[in-house]
């Protein structure tokens, strides 16, 4: 079954346990219906759904043809009738239909009693008399029995009811016979004292026929058809009880028919009633009963022994107690068998539903002792602990290894012993392969059959316990991870604000460890980046974005402050709106300095370099100041000459002038290599500084016969110094432009491209179609002084390396496919926008 | 010592250091030859030219040291060096080699012109030697083995008679030997032979 299937077996179970009416699912109906269906309640007196009509017809008709037969039995025997069958008709009537309808019943009672008076000639007061004893019996008869059987449907098969009946037919009889001699003798006083005589007779005359005539009315009306619900044997009996009763009728009606026969074969009708009573249920056992009744009181009428009236002629006593006995015994031990019938039914209908609510249960269900003795197991018991019902019953919880630790005061037997009520408690039970399972406990103690005992359930959480181990498990692990990594991680709820922060990552800015809860990081970011901060963030969040880099600075316990990298990611909801934001911060101060310390060996090493470069810059100076000298010597000598050669002094002295202004150049290009060069870093667009610069460059292009080509990419913004990458970038066009110089027109092109190749580098490429750099000067090129220009003074691709360098990137020749020299640049991205 | 003033060989790479220093050198009375390289003066000039040298250290290719050094294993010559990197090693290394001086540029014209003029008559110093020395290998060549042999014992300082006991001959034969020995040595005393002697020894022909 699914989980709801169990689920819903468990209701039913519950249900069924307290005696609650069911809704059922439908997937259990199949399996339980026919037990658990509620039992057709003991069907009210139904009155049937015709018109109203219809039934005042029957009783017309019963009424009429009981009157008659009653009169033609009082005309052979006595006054009295020995069977007084119209006021039963009446009496069953009016105990069928609902007290609103006996008014139309209660009419055709008095226009079938005056019509069959009307043609008997019995003196008018004998008539009323009869109809007020009649309406009398059936009216009081009723009463009494509805009375008596109050709050419980009225059925034959119940010996209340039989009772009721009973009573009811006796207090009928007295009543109406007494106001009927009564009547009488007020009437016509002169027979006063026959009359009364005749009141016993009367009376029993009454109550038998009220016996005789209810019961099959009202076992008729509740159950018409019978035979529909019999099997064929009980078709057989009945079939043979007919024949059996309409061959007895038969030998009394006609006297010719069992000559021989001694009359007392009369009474062998009452072991078959007995046993219809038995076997075929109310309603034909009355009809038999009745039928009996009828052919006695027939034999009796016609003299035959032993009912032939003896001694008195009226009082026959024979029939009468004949007729008391039969009527009394039959509709008693019928009730009473019927009762215990209906009773087995229902038992068996009750163990029935609880030994499959028991069993079908989805629980492991037991019923144990309080000394641990198993009396009865369910299937999923079994299955739960592997021992086989078979072996399990009878089975003590010791012996069966149930507990893991018995001594334990929280184990089965313990707390069996103790007559605990249990709920829902975790524990650990042994099956019977010794295999150590996980289960829910619950126990409720009760009494069976007298004896203490447990009802105990178990449900199977292996599956839970797992599940938790491995989030144990899980959680421990991140736990680890918390305490191994030195990040701090943290989670805030967007809408509280209520902030978890793994301590131990806090623990190493200084502060203390403590509660995880309620910490929140945001004072601690420096003053100056807050605005930063919060900006991206909530930029981030607005867009969409998942995940939000940013770097700051964190204060520490101590104060200072220390650089902090986070990587935050936002989890949205199913809306799409931000609700969680869950970060890791992670410390890089450690890398921020050695970055600072990289950049200012960098800068020492530039300073060694710029020893070099001094070295050099002196060599470069002294050669033109040398020659200066050596030339203001030469010029004293030559005019210390007799005739001083003018022209070679004049010579002279545009010498010393060129050498001069040799040295102010130099000057000039060392003071710009030497400035420290104040670079104020912001992001700029590449593309758009390439644009600017080919503005300039463009023009002297075209005037040298250049054929510029370009191939921008689209970039991220890129953080440096917008002027000295364009010097950068200009210096390598003008380098590329000279390079083109030698060659011819046709082929002098330069391309100038940018790309985005990795996720924080850009490059710019400066490629021309020249002679190219030799391998072997490729790294010397950049080197100060070097030149194999005839101007120029070899420092601008020195400088523009130092350029390069200082913004982070790098720059190097290549060889351009095709020939020539290609110049890459690479600068990294800005931090901020990587992404 | 024919050629009248000796040829001094300026080689430096700097454009106007060089024509300076020609310029100064040319006004003082020398000879002055511009090269910007030393392989120009290699090839214009030839490993065997005379004439002393003013060489510039830092020349492109091959250095003024190295090419001091290149020259110095044919014969002694007579270098100034010029440098604009003031070395003390360098400098050292240089006069142990035989440089005639080693000047910081820029140079100050009485420590150039002083520095030349020595270098000067060290060339022509070196020259003299160097004919003299062709000079007497001319004449030791003419020697026969016996007159080579006893030009050898007198140069020792052996009496004629112990010469004729070594060489096996007799005594005028010696003597006239000893004759054509001077004759052809062209040395008037017995002492010009031993000078002779010492010199061929020190040129490794005796």
């Amino acid at each position: 079954m699914s989980i709801d299937e169990k689920v819903d077996a468990r209701v039913c179970f519950a249900a069924v346990l307290q005696r609650e009416p069911l809704a059922m699912p439908p997937s259990l109906s199949s399996h339980l219906a026919d037990d658990l269906a509620p039992r057709e309640a003991a069907t009210p007196l139904r009155w049937p759904p015709v018109p109203a009509f219809v039934p005042a017809l029957l009783v017309f008709a019963g009424y009429y043809a009981g009157a008659c037969l009653g009169l033609a039995l009082t005309t052979v025997m006595s006054p009295a009738s020995v069977l007084w069958v119209p006021g039963a008709v009446l009496f069953g009537a009016l105990l069928v239909a609902p007290p609103q309808r006996w008014a139309p019943l209660l009419a055709a009672a008095i226009a079938a009693h005056f019509a069959a008076a009307w043609q008997s000639g019995v003196p008018d007061a004998i008539v009323i008399g009869c109809l007020v004893s009649n309406l009398a019996q059936g009216l009081m008869g009723s009463l009494v029995v509805r009375r008596l059987s109050a709050g419980h449907p009225y059925s034959i098969g119940s010996l209340r009811c039989v009772v009721a009946l009973i009573v009811g037919a006796v207090v009928a009889a007295v009543g109406s016979s007494l106001l009927n001699s009564a009547f009488v003798t007020a009437v016509e006083w002169k027979s006063a004292g026959r009359i009364w005589a005749g009141w016993p007779s009367r009376m029993f005359a009454s109550t038998l026929a009220s016996l005789a005539v209810v019961p099959v009315l009202t076992a008729w009306s509740a159950e018409r058809a019978p035979w529909r619900s019999w099997d064929l044997p009980r078709r057989f009996e009945a079939v043979l009880l007919t024949l059996v009763l309409a061959g007895l009728g038969y030998g009394v009606v006609d006297p010719n028919a069992l000559p021989q026969v001694p009359s007392a074969l009369l009474y062998l009708p009452f072991p078959l009633l007995l046993w219809s009573a038995m076997r075929l249920g109310p309603a034909p056992t009355a009809a038999s009963l009745a039928f009996v009744s009828l052919l006695a009181v027939w034999g009796a009428a016609h003299g035959m022994r032993p009912f032939a009236p003896g001694i008195g002629a009226d009082s026959p006593l024979t029939l009468h107690l004949f007729l008391a006995c039969t009527a009394l015994s039959v509709l008693i031990l019928g009730a009473v068998f019927a009762e215990r019938q209906e009773a087995m039914v229902n038992l068996g209908r009750s163990q029935r539903r609880f030994a499959r609510a028991f069993h079908a249960n989805p629980n492991a269900v037991s019923m144990i002792t309080s000394d641990g003795r198993v009396i009865d197991v369910n299937e999923r018991w079994s299955r739960l602990f592997g021992h086989a019902p078979e072996h399990a019953l009878g089975a003590t919880v010791e012996s069966l290894g149930l507990d893991v630790d018995p001594a334990d005061p929280a184990s089965i037997r313990s707390r069996l012993a103790g007559a605990a009520i249990e709920e829902h408690r975790e524990m650990r039970v042994r099956d019977a392969a010794g295999r150590i399972r996980d289960v829910v406990m619950a126990m409720t103690p009760t009494r069976i059959d007298g004896e203490l005992c447990s009802i105990v359930s178990f449900v199977d959480i292996g599956d839970r316990v797992e599940a938790e181990k491995a989030l144990r498990a899980s959680d421990q692990r991140f736990r680890f991870v918390l305490e191994a990594t030195r990040d701090v991680v943290y989670d805030r709820d967007l809408a509280t604000g209520s902030t978890w922060v793994s301590r131990n990552g806090l623990a190493q800015f200084g502060y203390a460890q403590g509660t995880n809860d309620g910490v929140d990081l945001r004072p601690l970011v420096h003053p100056d980046d807050w605005a930063r901060v919060t900006t991206r963030f909530t930029a981030a969040v607005r867009v969409g974005s998942v995940t939000c880099e940013t770097d700051y600075r964190l204060r520490r316990a101590d104060g200072s402050y220390a650089h902090v990298h986070e990587q935050a990611f936002v989890v949205a909801d199913g809306d799409g709106r931000a609700r969680r934001v869950i970060g890791v911060v992670t410390d890089i101060t450690e890398q921020h300095q050695r970055e600072e310390l990289a950049r200012r060996l960098s800068q020492a090493s530039r300073l060694t370099a710029m020893g070099e470069l001094a070295a050099s810059i002196a060599h470069e100076i002294n050669q033109p100041v040398s020659a200066i000298l050596t030339n203001v010597d030469a010029a004293e000598m030559l005019l210390q000459e007799a005739a001083p050669p003018l022209d070679e002094l004049r010579d002279v002295l545009a010498d010393i002038r060129s050498d001069d202004l040799r040295v102010t150049d130099i000057i000039r290009h060392v003071r710009a290599l030497a400035t420290k060069r104040v670079m104020h870093f912001e992001p700029f667009d590449v593309n758009t500084l390439i644009g600017s610069v080919l503005r300039l460059a463009t023009p002297v292009a075209q005037r040298r016969g250049v054929r510029v080509e370009t191939a921008l990419a689209a970039l991220p913004p890129v953080r440096g110094d917008r002027i000295h990458i364009q010097q950068v970038v200009l210096n390598l066009l003008l380098n590329g432009l000279d390079a083109l110089d030698e060659m011819p027109e046709a082929e002098r092109r330069l391309r100038i491209a940018t790309a985005h190749d990795e996720r924080d580098r850009v490059e710019i490429v400066v490629a021309d179609s020249g002679r190219g750099v030799d391998a072997s000067r490729r790294e010397a090129i950049f080197e100060s002084f070097h030149t194999t220009k005839k101007e120029g003074m070899g420092l601008g691709l020195s400088i523009a390396r130092s350029v390069v360098q200082q913004h982070g990137g790098s720059i190097r020749v290549e060889d351009n496919a095709g020939g020539g020299a290609l110049f890459r640049v690479t600068l990294r991205v800005s931090p901020d926008e990587s992404r | 010592m024919d050629e009248a003033k000796a040829v001094v060989h300026v080689v430096e790479d700097d454009d106007s250091v060089r024509t300076a220093v020609v310029r100064l050198l040319r006004t003082a009375g020398f000879q002055a030859q511009p090269y910007a390289s030393a392989a120009e003066f290699l090839l214009v000039a030839g490993e065997n030219a005379g004439g002393c040298m003013v060489l510039d250290v830092g020349l492109p290719g091959m250095s003024g040291i190295e090419l001091h050094a290149a020259l110095a294993k044919r014969r002694d010559c007579s270098v100034v060096f010029l440098t604009g990197r003031g070395d003390v090693q360098m400098s050292v290394r240089a006069m142990k080699d035989g440089a005639v001086d080693f000047l910081d540029k820029p140079v100050k014209r009485e420590l150039l012109l002083d520095a030349v003029t020595r270098a000067v008559e060290r060339d022509v110093a070196n020259r003299e030697r160097r004919g003299r020395a062709t000079e007497l290998r001319a004449r030791y060549e003419q020697l026969t083995e016996r007159e080579r042999q006893v030009f050898r014992l007198v140069a020792e300082g052996r009496l004629n008679k112990q010469i004729a006991d070594v060489v096996g001959a007799s005594l005028r034969t010696v003597k006239s030997h000893r004759a054509r020995v001077m004759e052809k040595m062209q040395a008037t005393t017995a002492a010009d032979l031993v000078r002779a002697a010492d010199e061929l020894n020190r040129l490794g022909l005796h």
